[in-house]
């Protein structure tokens, strides 16, 4: 009996010893919090903390490759393929260079619409963070709130030049944007132009850190004139360009220098941080990889020909390379490979764009001689002399014609700019057999349109 | 087949005085009582076979006289009439036999001519030693002779026994007068033979063709055929040892009924997936649950990068850190009964690897090598194009297409810069080498009744196939150690298994290369790489010249404590660690790019740390009610890992030689990851067993998993199972002269799953995989936030039935399974424009799964030489998603059609071609050509049959696998037209041009654009079956007389085929990596193992 009683009373001890042990499982269910990530609600709560999201935002424009990732330079490529800039000789994108793009849910134009929105949503989710927040000083919330809007007004510029009428999520709540509707071009335009006005408010003229890569007050004002231009607010365009040009910058001397980190006519660059680029990936997406390589994307005949005769552009920004017994051009405004020590970050508004915007709204108010002045600025630089056009339309003429020459591959600056004026029908349609009306504007990825039952799409992609 | 003994004379039995050196020799007489036939040549060519039992000498005498002529005289007066002896000697020479039964009678004998004189001895037998009071002997099989290595030997009624050595021999000592042995082994009946002290016996043990009483090993315990509830299949030690294998995994491909195992790629390490009855979830994990001696083992790869593909090449398998040649068993359970008991995790279905214990007892040390050494190539060739009919394609490709192939600016180089002669067999080049393999491995176990030990230790080479000289080299070793107190109430099992796996392959997959234009040359004249004319196409050699090198170490050890605290109560305690790291390096230095002004070598670094333990504590409870018993089992679970690591990408490197230092990257960037993953539960089983014919299993448990939010982290799981053994009914008595077992089981409950990242149920920002924002760490969203998510939870339901005819010698076992997995763990769809695709979610989407699997084993014939027996398994599954809310708008519209298989093939419907030699594929309403499912890749039927034959030393087994599937053939992954800049295959040829419009092959063009559609039609889809001479295993075992010479125990050479023959119409490298991936290699090994 004895040894019974002693061996129930091991059975009790060791039966406790379980139950105090499983007792302790809710506390252990608990993981030790990830160590290279906090959660949503830390990531406003100090400056520090803040900045590095809002880093984020930059640092995805520019991670992924080529039609992956809208900002790294593949709208340069993409849409070159789509105007009259491109050539593609493996044909990888025959979608784009035919202007048949599909609404397929894979491919750079589900990227586009997909990360651009990513973009967005960051945006709006470091303005609620950071308005909500009570750990950040007054200064740097200014700061970075000013920089979110300026990022999101960039987005919904591209997005609805691209798509038309997009949706416009301004709240990072998912399960309300889940069901938007496609708001028109008009009140998109609106919320791009409060957003830069408001960014306009919160930046400063200095730049908060080395270089461009983070916009300032300019840069506010430099995008609004391109986004009041395309409305053809030509008084408005003029009077933001003449802020821009009462700042610091000037047109770089040399060519070769328009595009380097320390060009005095940038006002706004990306930053590369994809895998092993310190620059922008622009080279590496035109210049053969080797020197037994073919080309990659080569300009088209087009625009080779369009240059005027003793343009520095033309020998600058345009490298001859013969392959196999033809020669080809491809362009070269981007001459840093990417991981070689940083020179060339990825520019996205300068200054020269400026003088062309300037141009053609004093031109549409019809100060011609301003216009041409402006023009003639550009003119000069590329070695050219001033513009024989007389007339409005002859120098709006000239104008659409030196944007084709000094933006070519920046931005999809061509296909917009053929878009805006209403003559991408005529210039494609004869550029191209398979060109249709339709095709100006891309059509919404179909995997959205089920996902969103509010979700319409554009005209010609059934 | 005769007895594998020791076989010195038995005529120097008298030279030898020493009594120490007496008591050797009788034992070695004794044993030699059936030596073989080639140790009984050298005096009477004729043989005798007596198996019978109590035979008086009279009747052996006679029984010699009638199969050898000889005659026999005695005198009777020279020993009892009734004294009897049990003989069992087959084609043993006249002497021997007259040896053993003459032998302890104080009797000899004369051989004259042919007359054999039986008289009294000269001397008296040899006496026992004085002090200690022995038995011993040998235990055999009855049918074969052979002797059974591991067999139990136990003195009734005491705790004294031991077990057989490697030649089947054992020795008690100690022992009462007149004891009885209680002698058993795994798939014979046990037998009670009663022994006299000092005294040598033959023990012949009748093998029982299928051993319902075989243990079974389920989750935490331990059940038989016979009684076990559950769906259960064991794959044993001999599946896996047949096999030139270096994952264990490779060892269950159509080996067991239900699981689905499909080698990723050929390459050496590769991962392989498992799927246990059909895919349950849309997007949570399908790997089933690993357990190796009771720890659960991770099965996701490690890899901190690979090449992205499908599947992504460089990914290592977790499970190749296994050695398979220390695995004594690997069970499979699938239904809820057998799985439920681990809950949560079970849904996919749980594998349990066993590692090998120690077995012999007598105290001696046995140690054991085993070597073997293989060759591999290329199983099965593409009939690729030649140049000229390259060329000729190309060619007509730009006719179609109206261009002109000699314009240089419109065709690329491979119609006007190289080569128009020169023809590369490229699938030569890249896949064409002999691969390697060595697997070499030493074992050394010992052990007394109470304490036994076991140390292996293997190395593992295999190269590939490639022109490269790199390999999978692994060394593994193994540990265990076994302690019982000698009250027996106290006991440990430990086990330690460790490795270190080192992969060098190269990154990428140079088979997807074998579509290069054949008239490129891979070196130029001098043997370096070729970079001239490729243009924009890399030599597919370049990869050969990055290396790749991914170091795998892993510890796995486990202890188990038991006491039994009181008789009917068990108290236990597991307790599991495993700790894996990996390492990967990898470097691409200048050497490995065409030449190139802007090329700056980069290397890429990554380390994985997985560490995790476990706790379980566990009560054992059994009381007898009624008729039956009843056992309870209750536990609880506390298991946490961690998974940490860091990638570094290193670039702008001023040399090569120091791409291995990432402090000597001129820049780098690192990114770091961690997880912590806890789990804990709480679980009970009930099982009643009435009568062995009526038994009922109840299965509970309580799951709590970190993956979940705060309050969605438990899960409840149960399961009821029950058999009836309606054999034993007394209705039945009648039947059972033919079927001698019948069971049905029936069981249903509920398991889940958990499979899915960590710390998804807050939103997070995380530290981005890129260069620092001027030296500012950027942080990125990474998910939307939901807490409200839980266990994705999976009903099984099981009806098994187990039948035995013959004596048990056919054993039938057939199960048909339905699985509804729900809630399924989905990343829930949303628009793009929210920021994000997905959300993790709950969605009530429902998978199914019905199968019906079937298992025959079969003993077809057993001879005393002969032996023949047959196992078949076969599985037919059948998939469907049977509700899938909102597919349409979720990112899974493309995959999934509702009432499909998951595993639709999406695509095209392939009508015909157009007057212009363009296909024409099924429109919907709009015109556009439709999105159908063009069928699925699921297996239809799967299976294996594996024959084994055994001729007295001989063994003879091999396995055919069978799997009736479709697929899409390699055009579905080339991403250019026919006509395009690489090479097809001879159907190809059977393009479509004007004059030859009769066929299916659309016309040659250098336009890509509308390939997608053509690549991903039902043109391309089809057959995938394969019928497989899987492997072939040769083995001839030494006879023991022979092994003398060399003092070993055991001697065996063989032979090993592996993927021999592939029958199957598939177009493609091989049906199951699928496309152009490198495929699985033939292999042929050659060996010899070894035991003192």
């Amino acid at each position: 009996m004895h040894s019974l009683h002693i061996q129930k009373i091991k059975a009790i001890t060791i039966f406790t010893a379980v139950l105090t042990l499983a007792s302790s499982c809710k506390k252990f269910l608990t993981p030790d919090p990830e160590k290279s990530a906090i959660q949503a609600s830390q990531a406003f709560s100090t400056d520090g903390a803040a900045t590095s999201a809002v880093f984020g935002i930059y640092s995805t424009m520019m991670y992924g490759g080529l039609g992956n990732n809208p900002y790294n330079g593949s709208f340069g490529v993409s849409f070159g393929l789509a105007s009259d800039e491109l050539n593609e000789y493996n044909q990888t994108y025959p979608d784009w260079q035919q202007d048949q793009v599909t609404y397929a849910s894979y491919g750079p134009n589900y990227s586009y619409w997909a990360d651009q929105y990513n973009y967005i949503y960051q945006c709006n989710a470091a303005i609620e963070g950071m308005k909500a927040s009570t750990g950040m000083s007054d200064s740097i919330r200014t700061q970075l709130l000013g920089e979110c809007y300026f990022v999101r007004a960039f987005c919904y510029f591209s997005l609805t030049n691209m798509y038309g009428a997009v949706p416009l999520a301004t709240s990072s709540n998912y399960q309300a944007n889940a069901t938007l509707g496609r708001a028109d071009s008009a009140a998109v335009y609106q919320q791009i132009i409060a957003d830069l006005q408001q960014a306009e408010s919160l930046l400063t003229p200095n730049y908060p850190s080395a270089n461009m890569v983070r916009p300032n007050g300019y840069a506010a004002q430099a995008l609004l004139a391109r986004v009041y231009l395309y409305q053809d607010s030509w008084a408005k365009a003029e009077s933001e360009v003449d802020s821009v040009l009462a700042g610091p910058y000037q047109l770089a001397a040399n060519l070769n220098k328009v595009f380097t980190i320390n060009s005095p006519e940038v006002i706004w660059e990306l930053y590369p941080s994809g895998q092993g680029s310190q620059n922008a990936y622009d080279f590496s997406y035109y210049t053969p990889a080797s020197t037994q390589s073919g080309p990659k994307y080569y300009l088209t005949s087009t625009l080779v020909n369009s240059f005027e005769p003793g343009d520095q552009r033309a020998t600058t920004w345009m490298t001859a390379y013969p392959f196999n017994g033809t020669t080809y051009y491809y362009p070269s405004k981007y001459v840093t490979p990417s991981a070689s020590p940083a020179a060339q970050y990825n520019v996205v508004l300068r200054l020269a764009e400026q003088y062309l915007i300037r141009a053609e709204a004093r031109a549409g108010q019809n100060n011609l001689s301003g216009a041409a002045a402006d023009l003639n600025a550009i003119r000069t630089r590329a070695g050219l002399a001033a513009t024989t056009a007389t007339g409005q339309s002859a120098l709006l003429a000239a104008i659409a014609h030196e944007r084709q020459v000094e933006l070519f591959t920046e931005w999809g600056h061509r296909w917009f700019d053929l878009k805006r004026t209403g003559t991408i029908d005529a210039v494609l349609g004869a550029e191209k057999p398979t060109w249709t009306p339709d095709a100006s504007l891309l059509p919404i990825p179909r995997l959205e349109i089920q996902a969103d039952v509010n979700l319409s799409q554009n005209p010609g992609y059934n | 087949m005769k007895l594998l003994l020791h076989g010195k004379a038995l005529a120097k039995r008298d030279a030898i005085a020493i009594p120490k050196l007496l008591l050797i020799m009788r034992i070695t007489l004794f044993l030699t009582l059936a030596l073989s036939i080639h140790a009984s040549a050298n005096t009477i060519a004729q043989t005798v076979t007596i198996t019978s039992k109590r035979l008086t000498l009279e009747g052996i005498f006679r029984e010699i006289e009638s199969q050898t002529g000889y005659s026999v005289l005695w005198n009777e007066s020279l020993f009892d009439k009734n004294y009897k002896v049990d003989v069992d000697v087959r084609d043993a020479s006249v002497e021997k036999v007259l040896d053993l039964c003459l032998h302890g009678l104080a009797l000899t004998y004369k051989i004259n001519d042919k007359t054999i004189l039986i008289e009294k001895a000269k001397t008296a037998p040899a006496p026992a030693p004085p002090t200690r009071h022995w038995v011993q002997g040998i235990v055999v099989d009855a049918g074969t002779g052979r002797p059974l290595v591991g067999a139990s030997v136990k003195v009734k009624g005491t705790s004294k026994g031991t077990t057989t050595d490697v030649s089947g021999r054992f020795i008690l000592f100690d022992i009462d007068e007149s004891a009885t042995l209680l002698v058993s082994f795994v798939g014979y009946k046990p037998t009670e033979y009663p022994v006299k002290t000092n005294q040598e016996v033959m023990i012949s043990l009748i093998e029982k063709p299928s051993a319902l009483t075989d243990m079974v090993i389920i989750g935490y315990g331990t059940t038989s055929r016979e009684r076990s509830t559950g769906s259960i299949t064991t794959v044993t030690a001999e599946t896996i040892h047949d096999q030139p294998i270096g994952n264990p995994l490779s060892a269950l491909e159509g080996q067991v009924p239900g699981l689905n195992v499909i080698t990723t790629s050929g390459r050496p390490g590769a991962n392989i997936s498992v799927q246990m009855r059909g895919i349950n979830s849309i997007a949570a994990g399908t790997d089933p649950l690993y357990i190796v001696d009771g720890v659960p083992y991770n099965s996701t790869p490690l890899n901190q990068f690979d090449f992205l593909g499908d599947p992504p090449v460089g990914d290592q398998s977790p499970l190749n850190s296994i050695d398979p040649s220390e695995i004594e068993s690997i069970t499979i359970l699938k239904d809820a009964d057998a799985t439920a008991i681990y809950g949560s995790r079970g849904a996919n279905g749980v594998v349990l690897i066993t590692t090998r214990r120690g077995k012999y007892t007598d105290g001696k040390l046995l140690a054991t090598a085993d070597v073997y050494q293989g060759w591999g190539t290329l199983a099965h060739r593409m009939n690729m194009l030649n140049t000229q009919q390259y060329l000729a394609l190309r060619k007509q490709a730009f006719t179609n297409d109206g261009l002109n192939y000699n314009d240089p600016s419109q065709s690329p180089p491979d119609l006007t810069v190289f080569s128009q002669t020169q023809n590369t067999d490229w699938q030569k080049v890249l896949l064409g080498n002999t691969a390697h393999t060595t697997n070499a491995s030493v074992r050394l176990e010992s052990g007394s009744d109470l304490s036994k030990f076991t140390l292996g230790l293997t190395y593992r080479r295999e190269s590939t196939i490639y022109p490269s000289s790199v390999a999978d080299q692994r060394i593994a070793g193994v540990m265990t150690y076994d302690y019982t107190s000698p009250n027996r109430k106290f006991g440990v099992q430990a086990t330690n298994n460790f490795s270190y796996d080192k992969n060098d392959l190269i990154g990428g997959d140079p088979a997807v290369s074998i579509t290069t234009v054949p008239n490129m040359q891979p070196y130029t004249s001098t043997g370096a790489l070729n970079w001239a004319g490729f243009g924009n196409l890399t030599n597919p050699l370049a990869v050969m010249n990055q290396p790749f090198n991914d170091a795998t170490s892993n510890l796995i050890s486990n202890a188990v404590v038991h006491y039994q605290l009181l008789t009917n109560l068990d108290l236990k305690v597991s307790m599991g660690y495993n700790q894996s790291t990996m390492n990967q390096v990898n470097t691409n230095p200048s050497s490995s790019a065409a030449p190139s002004p802007y090329y700056t070598p980069t290397a890429v670094f990554g380390r994985t740390n997985l560490s995790s333990w476990l706790v379980e504590p566990q009560v054992n409870y059994h009381v007898g009610i009624g008729q039956g018993t009843l056992s309870l089992l209750g536990g609880s679970t506390l298991q946490r890992r961690v998974t940490d690591g860091d990638y570094i990408y290193a670039y702008n490197y001023s040399s090569d030689l120091l791409l291995n230092s990432p402090a000597a990257a001129g820049n780098s960037f690192m990114s770091d990851n961690y997880a912590d993953y806890r789990y804990s539960s709480f679980f009970g089983r009930l099982n009643y067993s009435w009568a062995d014919k009526y038994i009922l299993s109840l299965n509970g448990r309580r799951d709590g998993s970190s993956r979940f939010g705060p309050d969605k982290r438990w899960g409840n799981f149960g399961s009821i199972g029950a058999a009836w053994v309606f054999s034993k009914e007394s209705w039945m008595t009648a039947a059972q002269k033919w079927l001698n077992f019948g069971k049905l089981r029936v069981s249903y409950g509920t398991t889940g799953n958990d499979q899915i990242g960590d710390y998804g149920y807050t939103a997070n920002y995380a530290v981005a995989r890129t260069a620092p924002f001027q030296g500012i760490s950027a942080l990125i969203p990474q998910n939307l936030e939901n807490n409200q998510y839980s266990w994705e939870s999976d009903r099984k339901l099981n009806f098994g039935l187990d039948l035995g005819f013959a004596q048990n010698r056919v054993m039938i076992t057939a199960d048909y399974y339905q699985n509804r997995t729900g809630n399924q763990l989905v990343g829930y769809a949303l628009p793009a424009i929210t920021g994000f695709t997905t959300v993790q979610y709950n969605l009530p989407a429902v998978i199914a799964n019905n199968g019906l699997e079937l298992d025959i084993t079969s003993v077809n014939i057993r001879t005393k030489n002969f032996t023949w027996k047959t196992s078949v398994n076969a599985t037919i599954p059948k998939n469907k998603l049977v509700k899938f809310p909102n597919l349409a708008g979720s990112s899974y519209a493309y995959a999934y059609r509702i009432g499909q298989s998951v595993h639709s093939a999406i695509g095209y419907k392939f009508l015909r071609l157009d007057s212009t030699g363009s296909p024409v594929y099924l429109q919907d309403h709009t015109g556009a050509n439709e999105e159908t499912a063009v069928g699925n890749t699921d297996p239809k039927v799967f299976g294996g049959i594996t024959n084994s034959f055994t001729y007295k030393h001989w063994n003879l087994r091999f396995f055919i696998q069978v799997d009736k599937k479709d697929g899409y053939n390699y055009l579905n992954s080339t991403f250019s037209p026919i006509g395009s800049e690489q090479n097809f295959d001879a159907l190809a040829l059977d393009a479509w041009t004007p004059g030859h419009p009769n066929t299916n092959i659309p016309k040659a063009t250098t336009a890509s654009y509308s390939w997608y559609y053509y690549a991903s039609s039902s043109a391309n889809f089809g057959d995938a079956s394969v019928v497989r001479l899987k492997s072939v295993y040769l083995s001839y075992d030494f006879p023991a007389h022979t092994l003398m010479k060399f003092g070993a125990r055991k001697l065996s050479i063989y032979a090993q085929g592996y993927n021999l023959l592939t029958i199957t119409g598939y177009r493609g490298l091989d049906p199951e990596t699928g496309g152009i991936f490198t495929p699985l290699i033939r292999t042929f090994t050659g060996g010899i193992q070894v035991s003192f």
